[in-house]
């Protein structure tokens, strides 16, 4: 599945799924941006992380404001 | 312009510890450079003038009674205005944030401020420092030109000899892009290593802050009054702040200085490429040695960088997208809309896969003890230009060309400084960088001090 082709319909699923409310116009500007976007992702597909956990920042331990 | 201000900070500092040159005199000088410069640069949001003229009347009060607080007491600095200083807009260059005032000084702020530093105002940045053009600002060396961004106001007032140190961030290179378009030095440091508190993110898991100076050595000192643990900033590393100054002049010899033979040096500029190569040369004259490696999963680089940024960002401006839209420039915008229809498991996947990276860079630095290469792929380009063309076809877009060799500091985290290395034929001024391990920015900074030192196009100060 080639998801660097998309259609403005794409876009607009897309969007409802985020809740972001965007026109015909807004739609038609984003179909190049997010077919870059997702090619530009693809590319982390070629790599197989195994058992990697993401490199989050959390930390649990509390600590004082200064 | 006056000659007190075509000085480094470092030697400032000097005339200012033993009194032979007021902190009064020095601000008003800045603040008229300043006033000389702004209709060709407009680096500034605002200007302090009046805070700054009575910070200035303090900090002499407080030399000549012997209370001299260290090298930035009395030094004019700038603060890209994605920072928070107490009373004053925080506007990110943008009409989303007119009317937002902070209500206390970022930590950075708090800690100038601390150290006796007079800041004269806000500088431009691209809008919420999402972008490497900053349009509203011009290139002190041919004001047709970008200064770079996101730090753009912040370059161009320093290379203009507006003020000795401007506060910059770098999420894709903001520091270090205006630092090589303008000519001057700009320190990413280690990610966690400067407090972010206060300043407005672009992305949380990639915002480094620092400084933008005229020299190696004004950067070293910066770094020294800014560097800390603070609990406000989840990033921010429990590290031992390092002396950054008794080891800036020992050379280089016996370090090994690695080259990359791939990513770093693919579509180049040739003029950037010869004066890096250059470089490295000159490095190899005074004793280090060079040893050729290979990036790891240099294909993976952009993605991890935009894959954790777009999302990030558009978190960031969520409500302010959905509130405001309008008031965003269109390019802003499109990206921030972008960010929001990213899958989850791909920003998880640019997680899992900068861990990798972090892993296979250590190893990679077993061999070296820092990389050297270009900045950024290309000098300033036109104000409005939108693409570099590379020839047989091939163009790419600046605001992706230009965050391409940063990019792998901001996704591994190290410390990466910006030295002026030329001009070229156009004028305009040329740049490498020198990525060294997490928190040895003593180790980046004695290297590039190595090179600065043998080399005049630190005191080079454009014609305005």
């Amino acid at each position: 599945m080639d998801r660097t082709k998309l259609t403005k319909t794409d876009i607009a699923s897309m969007s409802k799924a985020a809740s972001l409310d965007l026109n015909d116009d807004r739609q038609e500007i984003l179909l190049a941006i997010m077919s870059d976007t997702f090619g530009l992702l693809d590319t982390l597909k070629a790599i197989k992380p195994g058992e990697t956990a993401p490199a989050f920042a959390f930390q649990a331990k509390w600590e004082k404001s200064s | 312009m006056s000659e007190m201000l075509g000085q480094s900070l470092a030697s400032a500092a000097e005339q200012l510890r033993d009194g032979s040159l007021s902190p009064v005199e020095l601000t008003r000088a800045s603040l008229e450079r300043v006033e000389q410069t702004e209709g060709k640069l407009n680096a500034y949001v605002r200007m302090s003038a009046d805070y700054a003229m009575t910070a200035a009347r303090q900090a002499e009060d407080e030399i000549k009674s012997g209370r001299y607080l260290g090298e930035m007491h009395g030094i004019p600095v700038a603060i890209k205005d994605l920072y928070d200083i107490a009373g004053l807009p925080t506007t990110c260059s943008s009409e989303v944030r007119h009317d937002h005032v902070a209500q206390h000084d970022s930590a950075c702020v708090a800690r100038l401020k601390t150290a006796g530093a007079i800041v004269i105002g806000k500088t431009h940045t691209h809008e919420f420092a999402y972008g490497i053009s900053t349009p509203t600002t011009g290139n002190p060396w041919n004001p047709d030109y970008i200064p770079g961004g996101s730090s753009g106001g912040s370059g161009a007032t320093v290379a203009s000899r507006g003020c000795f140190m401007a506060m910059g961030s770098d999420t894709g290179g903001s520091i270090r892009i205006p630092a090589a378009v303008c000519g001057i030095v700009g320190l990413k440091p280690t990610y966690g290593r400067v407090s972010r508190a206060g300043v407005a993110s672009l992305s949380w898991s990639l915002d480094h802050v620092g400084p933008l100076t005229r020299t190696v050595r004004d950067a070293a000192i910066s770094l020294k009054w800014l560097a800390g643990y603070d609990p406000r900033d989840p990033g921010s590393a429990n590290e031992p702040v390092g002396d950054y100054l008794s080891a800036l002049d020992a050379g280089v010899k016996g370090l090994r200085i690695g080259v990359p033979q791939n990513f770093f040096f693919d579509h180049v500029d040739p003029q950037i490429e010869a004066a890096t190569r250059k470089a490295i040369e000159h490095y190899e004259s005074l004793g280090a040695s060079i040893v050729e490696v290979n990036l790891p999963y240099a294909d993976q680089i952009m993605g991890v960088e935009f894959g954790l940024c777009l999302p990030e960002a558009s978190a960031y401006h969520q409500q302010m997208l959905r509130e405001r839209a309008d008031l965003y420039g269109e390019d802003v915008r499109a990206v921030l809309e972008a960010g929001e229809l990213i899958p989850a498991v791909d920003y998880i996947q640019a997680l899992r896969v900068r861990q990798m990276m972090k892993q296979a860079w250590s190893e990679l630095y077993s061999k070296i003890d820092a990389m050297i290469a270009p900045s950024v792929v290309a000098p300033a380009t036109r104000r409005g230009q939108e693409n570099i063309d590379w020839g047989n076809g091939h163009e790419e877009p600046i605001k992706s060309a230009f965050v391409r060799l940063s990019a792998p500091a901001n996704v591994t985290g190290l410390p990466s400084v910006a030295v002026p290395c030329g001009f070229s034929t156009e004028g305009l001024p040329l740049s490498f960088q020198v990525i060294g391990r997490p928190f040895d920015e003593a180790g980046i900074l004695r290297i590039a001090q190595a090179y600065e030192s043998a080399h005049d196009w630190h005191t080079r100060a454009p014609d305005l």
